[in-house]
């Protein structure tokens, strides 16, 4: 596997910062990614495709774009081209029409993409009316439990929760949903951590509807979460990013995932969620720290199981909540250090901030889950 | 008809009589009159009406307030705080139940007998002429003072005001026992003592905790010194046994050739070399021993190649000994640090490599280390065997110290420790195991020397 690397602003057009590939024909696929501003105006797309005539481009806009260690400029997009000795890729796309279609998507993706030499899927997607969790149900109910699935929900530089922009092939769009299949030689590694703790009592969600829950422990959950916060109450919605909610089924024996507040309603004193928090769930309030981040985001890495080697090439497709990124501040760059310190020059890092991200559990709890808050890593090399 | 109406109406028709009048306009007039004592009557009426509703209502207010004045006697007669309402001559007129009982009298004593100068004889803090000495000046006085009851000394929060009573000038005296507030002061004060020395005492016991971990510490770098020093008896053992063979056999032959009268200057010469050749390499051998031992005190430039090939010529007897290959790859990279140290991981890791063959008896050990260029922050070694690998359930344990899955006492579960500890506190790289395809890695990173110079600004 071999690859190079480029980077685009207005001024200087596609400038390479690697370049391993001699074939630029040969070229697989290619991971861009940027802001909504710069993906919606699509002035570097006609000059990427001359490049590399037979790829498929996939990626989209980011709350914040990386490149190694660091988050390039808003006016730059980044993009990784991946050439491969024997294997192959595919892309499935669906439009996203309705919230409810969510899980269907999932399932006919997976669908698509299904062959015996499948190896990974990676899924990016918009997030106005679709619903993550659905979203990867439908995934797992379509496929053999050993292929894994990671990616996330594309971003945008407003961090509003507003469409993203999905590149497939074409100038970028929303309302699609794209999943990308590795096939034959591929060697995958993947990992998630959040470095959150959860805090206070163990309380059951009482009352909830897909994402918006209404009531916990028979309390109006906006009340509780604001005699939860005290001050910090004040600056809800915006500070329920630094509170999100550990919630888990106690009917079995699954991990908790976490889950982002994104909006309150004062009136019906209800908070949104960014996916489902299902009725009877139990849930726990959470918090962090910078270090606790960091050291989620090492963990992550470190999960992969992927030695970098001095002979062989890789991607890495990082995938960090943009909850991260707010508490992070001007140290966000420091979750992104202690992953390419791990993965070393021979692996190429790009990725983005995200909406939602999507990753197994571990090696042994191979269905993925919709995840929040979390830095998911996705390492593609080829045997 | 009212004289004022007659009156008016002569003057606005320029009569001196109404007679004068015509009859029409006479009746008008008398119509007039009528409605207009009507209406005066009505106007006294209401008057009245008013004037009783007003008598009334003063009559059910001074119910009221007396009413309320009976309730508010009551309630102050029954409150848990003392009033009393003294005149400014020092007479006490009022005193309610509360102030009589903790003041010690009945309350006719406290009216008759009792002048506010004898009673305030009782307080500790202030007399009655300071108080009306401080209300001349201030409209109301807030303190704490206390007064002597039965031998008990009783804490009160006293309250002093003036109060107009029938326009003249009273003091009010409102006055609260604080006995539980202030023994709640004093427990908290006593609790806060006590936390305090309890907190110094913590600090001492943290103190010598520290210490503690300190000693434990250094015994463990120096159990897994010897640990690793037993290692290293073994490897010098390996080491010396062909050289001692060596001359043993050439000492043997010195009895044989003087027997058969071969000793010459020829044989002294040769004889003298060869045993000079193996106990100069015994010798060097002992010197990389010692070398080993000898603790860095800083760090310093090194050659990674050069220190992992100072190693395996000390182990790579006792390795082919147990059939086990060992292989070195890689670029002599210089980085900053511990060399001694770090070849006290190296020797950690490889026997821990060995022991994983030894333990699942595989035939063809092979253990490789390469050493690469990581990235611009770091360079890399690589230590790969093919001995198993660690199993899953403990794979998150194997740095803890003491943690050993070593049959008996061949190990002691500090070495892994001890290297991470090396690695990661002493020169800010990393070491990480995962397993592989029939084995195990181990990955080493350690900073570049800029890397290091950038540590160093960064603290």
């Amino acid at each position: 596997m071999k690859i190079d690397n480029l980077i685009w602003n207005l001024d200087k057009g596609w400038q390479f910062n690697k370049t391993e590939i001699e074939n630029k024909e040969n070229v697989a696929i290619l991971f861009i990614f940027g802001t909504a501003k710069v993906m919606k105006e699509n002035l570097f797309f006609n000059d990427i495709r001359n490049i590399y005539p037979n790829a498929i481009l996939v990626g989209g806009s980011s709350a914040g774009t990386i490149y190694e260690d660091e988050i390039v400029d808003e006016s730059h997009i980044i993009a990784s081209a991946l050439c491969f000795k024997k294997s192959k890729v595919k892309l499935a796309i669906e439009n996203i029409h309705d919230i409810k279609d969510s899980f269907n998507i999932g399932k006919r993706l997976v669908s698509k993409l299904s062959a015996d030499d499948l190896k990974h899927i990676i899924v990016l997607t918009d997030s106005i009316n679709l619903n993550g969790s659905m979203l990867v149900e439908g995934l797992n109910a379509n496929i053999d439990s050993e292929i894994p699935i990671s990616g996330g929900i594309l971003g945008e530089e407003t961090k509003t929760f507003a469409n993203a922009y999905v590149l497939a092939n074409k100038p970028a769009q929303t309302s699609i949903t794209i999943a990308i299949g590795f096939y034959g030689e591929i060697e995958s590694f993947y990992g998630s951590d959040s470095g959150w703790d959860d805090f206070g009592t163990e309380r059951v969600i009482t009352k909830s509807t897909g994402n918006i829950v209404y009531e916990i422990d028979g309390e109006p959950a906006l009340d509780l979460y604001k005699k939860y916060l005290g001050d910090l109450a004040d600056k809800l919605p915006a500070s329920g990013l630094r509170f999100p909610l550990n919630i888990w089924n106690p009917d079995n024996n699954e991990k908790p995932v976490i889950r982002t507040l994104m909006a309150v309603d004062e009136v019906k004193k209800s908070l949104t969620f960014v996916s489902d928090v299902p009725q009877g769930f139990k849930a726990k309030l959470m918090k962090t720290n910078i270090d606790g981040l960091i050291d989620g985001s090492e963990r992550a890495i470190q999960q992969t199981e992927f030695i970098p080697t001095e002979n062989k090439s890789a991607y890495c497709l990082a995938v960090s909540c943009i909850g991260r990124q707010l508490i992070l501040d001007q140290l966000t760059e420091e979750e992104l250090v202690v992953i390419d310190d791990y993965i070393g020059d021979n692996v190429e890092l790009t990725g983005f901030y995200s909406y939602g991200e999507i990753a197994p559990f571990s090696k042994e709890l191979k269905n993925c889950r919709f995840h929040n808050q979390t830095m998911t890593v996705t390492v593609i090399t080829e045997k | 008809m009212h004289r004022l109406l007659k009156r008016q109406i002569k003057k606005s028709f320029g009569v001196k009589n109404l007679d004068e009048l015509s009859p029409e306009l006479i009746n008008f007039i008398n119509l007039i009159g009528k409605t207009y004592n009507t209406l005066d009557l009505d106007k006294k009426i209401l008057e009245n009406t008013i004037s009783a509703n007003t008598k009334e209502l003063i009559e059910l207010n001074t119910k009221i307030e007396i009413e309320a004045d009976v309730r508010l006697k009551e309630l102050i007669e029954q409150a848990p705080y003392g009033f009393i309402i003294i005149q400014s001559d020092g007479k006490i007129i009022e005193a309610n139940q509360f102030a009589c009982q903790v003041l010690g009298y009945s309350k006719k004593d406290v009216f008759l007998n009792l002048n506010a100068n004898k009673l305030f004889e009782k307080f500790d803090r202030f007399s009655f002429s300071d108080i009306l000495n401080l209300l001349s000046k201030n409209n109301k006085l807030s303190f704490d003072d206390s007064f002597q009851n039965k031998l008990i000394n009783i804490p009160v929060e006293i309250t002093a005001g003036k109060l107009i009573i029938k326009n003249v000038s009273h003091i009010l005296i409102m006055f609260q026992d604080i006995i539980e507030r202030v023994q709640s002061q004093k427990m908290k004060a006593q609790k806060t003592r006590e936390i305090e020395e309890l907190n110094k005492g913590l600090e001492e016991k943290i103190k010598q905790e520290v210490n503690k971990n300190l000693e434990k510490d250094q015994l463990l770098v120096q159990q897994s010194k010897m640990a690793a020093m037993g290692d290293m008896m073994g490897n010098i053992a390996h080491q010396w046994r062909q050289p001692l063979n060596t001359l043993a056999i050439a000492i043997q032959d010195v009895e044989e050739a003087y027997m058969f009268d071969d000793i010459n200057e020829e044989y002294i010469q040769s004889f003298v070399k060869s045993a000079m050749e193996n106990i100069t390499y015994m010798s060097k051998t002992i010197d990389d021993f010692r070398n080993f031992f000898k603790p860095s005190k800083k760090k310093e430039p090194f050659k990674l190649r050069d220190s992992i090939e100072n190693i395996l010529q000390i182990i790579s007897a006792q390795l082919e000994n147990h059939n086990i290959k060992i292989t070195l790859s890689g670029e002599n990279y210089e980085v900053i640090g511990y060399p001694n140290e770090f070849k006290q991981v190296i020797i950690n890791l490889t026997n821990n490599a060995k022991d994983a063959i030894l333990e699942n008896n595989i035939s063809n050990g092979d253990i490789s280390i390469s050493i690469e260029n990581h990235s611009a922050r770091f360079r890399k070694i690589l230590i790969k065997d093919n001995g198993g690998g660690v199993p899953k359930s403990i794979v998150n344990k194997i740095f803890e110290p003491y943690f050993t899955t070593k049959e008996g006492n061949k190990g002691t579960g500090i070495g892994l420790y001890m290297s991470k500890t090396i690695i990661e506190e002493n020169m800010r790289g990393k070491l990480i195991l995962k397993n592989i395809n029939g084995g195990s890695i181990f990955m080493i990173l350690i900073p570049t020397a800029d890397q290091q110079e950038r540590d160093l600004n960064c603290k």
